[in-house]
């Protein structure tokens, strides 16, 4: 009957997002991420209240890592066993499985309490868009990318490319692309 | 070191011992020696005395009621008689109570008269009065609010448990002239409701009004007046006004919504006539989202909604006019009147 | 000379020992094991008790400084706003309203926090050089008379 009851029923609905994570660094994602399945982007926040959202990540398989991350960046595991410890490369893991860097990242950046294991399972990862019809029905908004994607340079077309203002043209026998160089006879026949 | 902190202390408390007894109480810093025996000592008398009688606050030596009854009219602001205020605490109950008490002990009541007068008379004037005065003021602040609901705020104010609310906290149950001891809480309210009366009785009704005004209707402060009356049906009530209105029908539509394969579901529907937004509401399911709708939808245009207006209350009210015969349209009334032709069809 | 006197004379002035630990007792019945019981045993965990609550009081200022924080920086993101943009501009226009007051006012009457985030985004949009090439807002707020 009550109106206000159904006003307190719309405040504390868990309502559901959906991340598109092509070309996304896995850290900077978690951080905004953890904002949404700990419910700090609602006024009504309370770290022990349990209030966070559901979030569906799609195309896991396809994040992005700066530098020499997908070499050097180690994901650290204890069976708890004697001798149980093992180190895994970030390319490695993500060989493995396509969404577990991910998991793990968000799973590292939320606070270590009771609520933790709660608020993973709200977190649907995908590995690429096919996502089931029941999971997708619920969501209702979408959550903005951390970073923009960088586009390619074959991505561009040749008028682009051409249009592009050009302070001077490299010489001839300077070597851009190395497959389409020149045969030069006089050096090959050393070789 | 501790040793030498034991010994130290161990002779200050010799030095320091009480070597006559003071008349005065020293206020002292640290604990008792003593208190502990005393308090199990008051607690043993307790236990066997058992718990202190519920006793009338006319019972201690220094009570007054003459001073009482000045004090009282004192403090609400009103110059009252003596006499009035007497006759406003008098119950009928008392006075014949009284009366037997004295033909029991043998006087004659010609010759010592019982010069009290009960409040019947004046409670009803003032229930009278008052039921009046609010509905009046309602219909003023609300006027486009259906009677229906008038009628159940001012039941709301009107009840017995609000007046004896009241009437406790101005302070009338010690003054009360009754035989029910602890005061029930319907001759609580009987007092009240006489002391209005005799305000409108000795000053005018005016000051009376004012009374109502000061007392009553601040507790509509932080109530919602839309859920104090119950509408059965929102949306015939409010196809019927837009149909009054000449304006479009009522159209329901789903705005958003979210988690809606789960049971946590939430579901937010608006309202639309001639596609306007007339209400909207959240709901767990559809058919309850749309039925909230058009009860903001009604707020909205009942000119009730959250957003109205405060109630003139205190120096905003001073020079308040309004027509008290003046009613509101009965909802019932209002549907018979303006229900579209269709719907009538099919309902008949 | 004859001193033992002087022991018997102060155990007798002493104050009522049990008494006196009593005061400590109530602090200590929630306690588990046998420092709940044992007084040697619960002084010791009493003292440290009520030196991390003398010493808990920042701690727990900041902590509830934090929700307020997030929570603010929560509502003003609901409305597009930036949480320093916001109380900055709401510090210059003399709007006095404290943090918790606002997340008060997010929570339970979140119409009026909306006004106050409307008010913002016009407000910065009649500051700096953009505002020369603009015109006067129409409505009840205008240039002149903030």
């Amino acid at each position: 009957m009550a109106h206000n009851r159904v006003l307190q029923w719309a405040t504390f609905a868990r309502s559901w997002w959906i991340y598109d994570a092509y070309h996304q660094c896995p850290f900077e994602s978690a951080k905004r991420l953890c904002i949404f399945l700990q419910g700090q982007h609602k006024p009504i926040y309370h770290p022990l209240s349990d209030i966070g959202d559901h979030v569906v990540v799609i195309n896991t398989k396809d994040i992005s890592m700066k530098n020499e991350y997908w070499r050097k960046w180690r994901f650290h595991h204890h069976t708890g066993y004697p001798g149980g410890y093992s180190q895994t490369s970030a390319w490695r893991l993500h060989d493995l499985d396509d969404t577990k860097i991910l998991h793990k990242a968000v799973y590292s950046r939320l606070p270590g309490n009771l609520l933790r294991r709660r608020m993973m399972r709200r977190l649907h990862l995908f590995p690429d868009t096919e996502v089931p019809d029941d999971i997708l029905q619920n969501v209702t908004d979408q959550i903005r990318q951390v970073q923009l994607i960088p586009k390619p340079i074959h991505k561009y077309s040749k008028e682009d490319i051409d249009n592009f203002p050009k302070l001077f043209d490299w010489p001839e026998e300077y070597v851009i692309d190395y497959s389409k160089k020149k045969k030069d006879e006089d050096t090959e026949k050393y070789f | 070191m501790a040793a030498s902190i034991r010994l130290g202390s161990c002779i200050r408390r010799i030095l320091c011992q009480k070597t006559s007894l003071s008349p005065l109480n020293v206020v002292q810093r640290g604990y008792r020696n003593k208190l502990r025996d005393e308090l199990v000592q008051l607690y043993r008398l307790r236990e066997e005395i058992g718990p202190e009688p519920l006793r009338h606050r006319s019972e201690w030596a220094n009570w007054n009621y003459n001073v009482e009854l000045f004090a009282f009219g004192k403090r609400l602001g009103e110059d009252l008689k003596e006499e009035t205020l007497r006759t406003v605490f008098s119950h009928k109950c008392y006075i014949e109570r009284e009366r037997k008490k004295r033909e029991d002990l043998g006087i004659d009541l010609q010759t010592v008269s019982l010069s009290l007068e009960d409040n019947e008379q004046l409670a009803e004037q003032g229930e009278v009065l008052t039921s009046r005065y609010i509905k009046g003021y309602l219909r003023h602040v609300y006027p486009l609010f259906f009677e229906e609901g008038i009628s159940a705020v001012h039941d709301y104010l009107m009840s017995e448990e609000m007046l004896n609310y009241i009437g406790r906290h101005i302070g009338i149950t010690d003054l009360m002239l009754c035989s029910d001891f602890p005061a029930k809480d319907s001759t609580v309210v009987k007092t009240l409701k006489a002391l209005i009366g005799a305000i409108q009785q000795e000053k005018d009704e005016e000051r009376a009004k004012r009374f109502i005004h000061d007392f009553i209707l601040p507790q509509l402060i932080g109530v919602d007046v839309n859920e104090t009356w119950k509408v059965v049906n929102p949306m015939g009530l409010l196809t019927a006004i837009l149909n009054s209105q000449n304006r479009g029908l009522p159209e329901p539509r789903l705005l958003r919504q979210a988690g809606s394969n789960t049971v946590m579901a939430v579901y937010h529907v608006g309202i639309y006539s001639h596609k306007q937004l007339i209400g909207k509401a959240p709901g767990e399911t559809i058919s309850i989202a749309e039925e909230m709708a058009a009860r903001d939808a009604l707020k909205n245009l009942m000119k009730t909604a959250d957003s109205r207006p405060a109630l003139l209350l205190g120096k905003l009210a001073e020079d308040l006019n309004f027509d008290e015969n003046k009613t509101n349209i009965s909802a019932i009334d209002f549907i018979k009147q303006h229900e579209p032709k269709q719907a009538a069809e099919i309902s008949s | 000379m004859f001193l033992t006197f002087l022991n018997f004379a102060s155990r007798q002035g002493g104050a009522d020992i049990q008494w006196k630990r009593h005061m400590y007792k109530r602090i200590a019945w929630s306690y588990y094991g046998r420092k709940r019981n044992c007084f040697r045993l619960s002084i010791r965990t009493i003292e440290r008790a009520l030196r991390y609550s003398t010493n808990s009081g920042k701690p727990k200022r900041e902590y509830y400084n934090n929700i307020v924080k997030i929570r603010l920086e929560a509502a003003c993101w609901e409305h597009g706003v930036l949480y320093d943009e916001f109380l900055k501009t709401l510090d210059e226009s003399s709007i006095q309203l404290n943090r918790t007051t606002l997340q008060h006012l997010a929570i339970y009457e979140p119409r009026t926090f909306q006004s106050l985030c409307d008010f913002t985004v016009k407000r910065q949009g009649e500051l700096g050089l953009k505002a020369a090439t603009t015109t006067t807002p129409s409505g009840v707020l205008t240039r002149g008379m903030l």
